[in-house]
């Protein structure tokens, strides 16, 4: 089959008799599998969208009516008012934002330094270090929890921004992601950099950066993302009803008498700044996600 | 290139009688250069030794002793008997088959499916893939906090959206995260529905990065849209595939299962939500019985390797082969 592939890439033309048959016979079959094929994406689609639409919704009701069925008209906000009393939002936001922001920059900055040495150098022990950054990417958190926390204690971090920041500062993932993107950086312009004498630091910084940095804009929200929800090793480190958005939330959720209208309002304000960020680059953001999956 | 510069070297050398100094300091210039790349991983290397790799073989230490975390106390050696006492205990036998049945719904919600419905979205075009693209990716901006906050009020008892969706189909309606026979499947739904948009968008891409004129040259010879799936879609996608069950399936059973159970059931009712990390997690943060739980951090981690380790070589040789 493959032998049928000219030169450049294409098929060859079919012969003529096959050329007027088929899309006569193909038609019916084609129409049908557009049909199923819009039919099974609404449904995905719609299992995705609704439980979003529905919080929205819920959040706009009335308190008393948040089991409602009908469209929230007018809106109300008293749900909001009450997640806005219900929390410290003060300090959660001001913690989650410094961890999210030290977090992911730090990430950004280690992978990129890391990601640039594995792409531009060939040098003993690479596929090592290779090795050892994929296996660490899966090596579950859980595993390496206890040892952490009492590092962090002996550190003298416990419950302390600092504490949830400093563990974080490189990630694997960040590491394979811009790998990717360096790998596919035009060598040419490499070449001419270095023709220029210009240092393997100011390449990174003149040429390289400057070059992705849409690319590197994008990935920095998706592990701003990723820290700003991460959940269990605040929990472990810094766990106070003031720490983080994430903390802060649980403890609404687990009490006896769970008032659903603030907790989703509380739920849902706590999305909204990582929507915005994701609205800002949309398409980068999504494409720098997907870009993970291609190898 | 190397051919041209050969030469040019060779003129090199032949001046170097004159100074042996010069030799010194090109040698030394040449071992720093060969250092630059070691200097660039260093910071990253450091921090991933230093939080992940030195914390592993501090939890193999650990399993050998008994401790209660306090500081004031050192850990006491005890030899194997945090494993013996392990492998007695019934709720590690409940809790791996909960890991594995977690395991198989996010294989389905993460991998099987995007598979199928990435197979048929392809072709969709323009607009309407950018818009469908920007839904799909929504549940990955949801904290698994929040999805569980928004996943306990469509799942509640009375009155929940699930409920009486349910009743308006005739079917009795369910206390889902209560019921010890419904608990764990209603986890698995919660967390397909975080992983589910976003390992379609990543089948996509995959798809979309097979060039057309494979299934063009396919179709001319003849085959049908099954054998063209199981002939170019299933070995030209399978580093994807390979990738979403890595991400997708055994990243996400620690990172996205733990707070679920954590902030819905605490791994109730009757301890059939608990899995194998929630478990270890208890034994450390809530009986603080380090050994204990450094133990079970070892069998699992040996476990997971043992399925974790097939996959990223499997990973690493397709991604060779087609890069």
């Amino acid at each position: 089959m493959f032998q049928l592939l000219d030169p450049a890439g294409r098929p060859p033309a079919p012969a003529p008799a096959a050329r007027l048959s088929r899309p006569a016979r193909r038609r019916p079959a084609r129409r049908s599998a557009a049909v199923v094929r819009t039919t099974l994406l609404l449904i995905a689609g719609a299992l995705v969208a609704a439980p979003l639409i529905w919080l929205v919704l819920a959040v706009f009701r009335p308190p008393g009516a948040l089991f409602a069925q009908a469209l929230p008209v007018p809106p109300r906000l008293a749900n909001i008012v009450h997640a806005l009393s219900a929390l410290p939002w003060g300090p959660l936001l001001a913690h989650t934002v410094t961890i999210a922001a030290c977090v992911s920059l730090g990430q950004l900055l280690t992978g990129l330094l890391a990601a640039y040495g594995l792409c531009c150098w060939q040098f003993p022990g690479r596929r090592l270090v290779l090795l050892v950054v994929t296996v660490s990417w899966l090596v579950p958190f859980q595993v390496t929890v206890l040892p952490n926390y009492v590092l962090i204690s002996r550190l003298g971090l416990l419950n302390s921004v600092a504490g949830v920041i400093v563990p974080q500062l490189s990630s694997a993932f960040a590491v394979l992601l811009l790998r990717q993107h360096l790998s596919d950086f035009p060598a040419e312009l490499l070449d001419a950099a270095r023709t220029d004498g210009l240092s393997s630091w100011a390449i990174l910084w003149r040429v390289i950066v400057p070059n992705i940095a849409p690319s590197l804009a994008a990935l920095e929200i998706l592990l701003f993302i990723g820290a700003w929800n991460e959940y269990l090793w605040p929990l472990v480190i810094y766990s106070s009803p003031d720490s983080v958005l994430q903390v802060g939330i649980r403890d609404l959720l687990n009490v006896d008498n769970v008032d659903y209208g603030a907790l989703l309002a509380a739920a849902g304000l706590a999305t909204l700044p990582l929507l915005a960020l994701y609205l800002l680059l949309q398409r980068r953001v999504v494409d720098a996600y997907v870009r993970s999956g291609l190898r | 290139m190397f051919v041209e510069a050969a030469p040019v070297m060779a003129a090199h050398s032949e001046d170097q009688p004159a100074g042996e100094p010069h030799r010194a300091a090109r040698a030394r210039r040449r071992l720093l250069a060969g250092l630059v790349p070691y200097l660039y991983l260093l910071p990253a290397l450091a921090a991933i030794g230093l939080w992940v790799y030195w914390p592993l073989a501090q939890t193999f230490r650990l399993s050998l002793v008994r401790w209660n975390l306090l500081p004031t106390t050192s850990p006491a050696d005890v030899g194997l008997a945090n494993y013996r006492q392990l492998l007695r205990l019934p709720q590690l036998y409940q809790a791996l088959g909960t890991t594995g049945w977690y395991m198989l719904g996010l294989a389905a919600f993460g991998v099987a499916l995007p598979v199928l419905i990435g197979a048929v979205a392809r072709g969709l075009g323009g607009r309407a893939q950018a818009f469908y693209r920007g839904v799909l990716f929504l549940p990955v901006l949801v904290s698994p906090i929040a999805a569980a906050t928004l996943w306990s009020f469509l799942l509640a008892p009375n009155g929940g959206a699930v409920n009486s969706l349910l009743g308006h189909l005739g079917v009795a309606g369910r206390n889902w995260l209560f019921d010890p026979g419904t608990a764990p499947g209603a986890l698995i739904a919660i967390a397909g529905w975080k992983v589910l948009g976003a390992s379609v968008l990543i089948v996509m891409a995959g798809l979309a990065a097979i060039g057309p004129e494979y299934y063009e040259a396919a179709s001319l010879d003849g085959a049908g849209p099954l054998r063209r799936f199981a002939e170019i879609t299933v070995p030209l996608l399978s580093p994807t595939v390979l990738f979403l069950v890595a991400s997708a399936v055994l990243l996400a059973e620690g990172q996205l299962m733990f707070p679920l159970i954590d902030a819905l059931t605490g791994g109730g009712p009757a301890h059939a939500t608990t899995d194998v990390y929630y478990l270890l997690y208890s034994f450390g943060f809530t009986s603080f019985d380090v050994g204990q739980a450094s133990a079970a951090a070892v069998l699992f981690f040996l476990a997971f390797a043992l399925v974790a380790v097939p996959v990223l070589a499997l990973l690493d040789r397709l991604s060779r082969n087609q890069g």
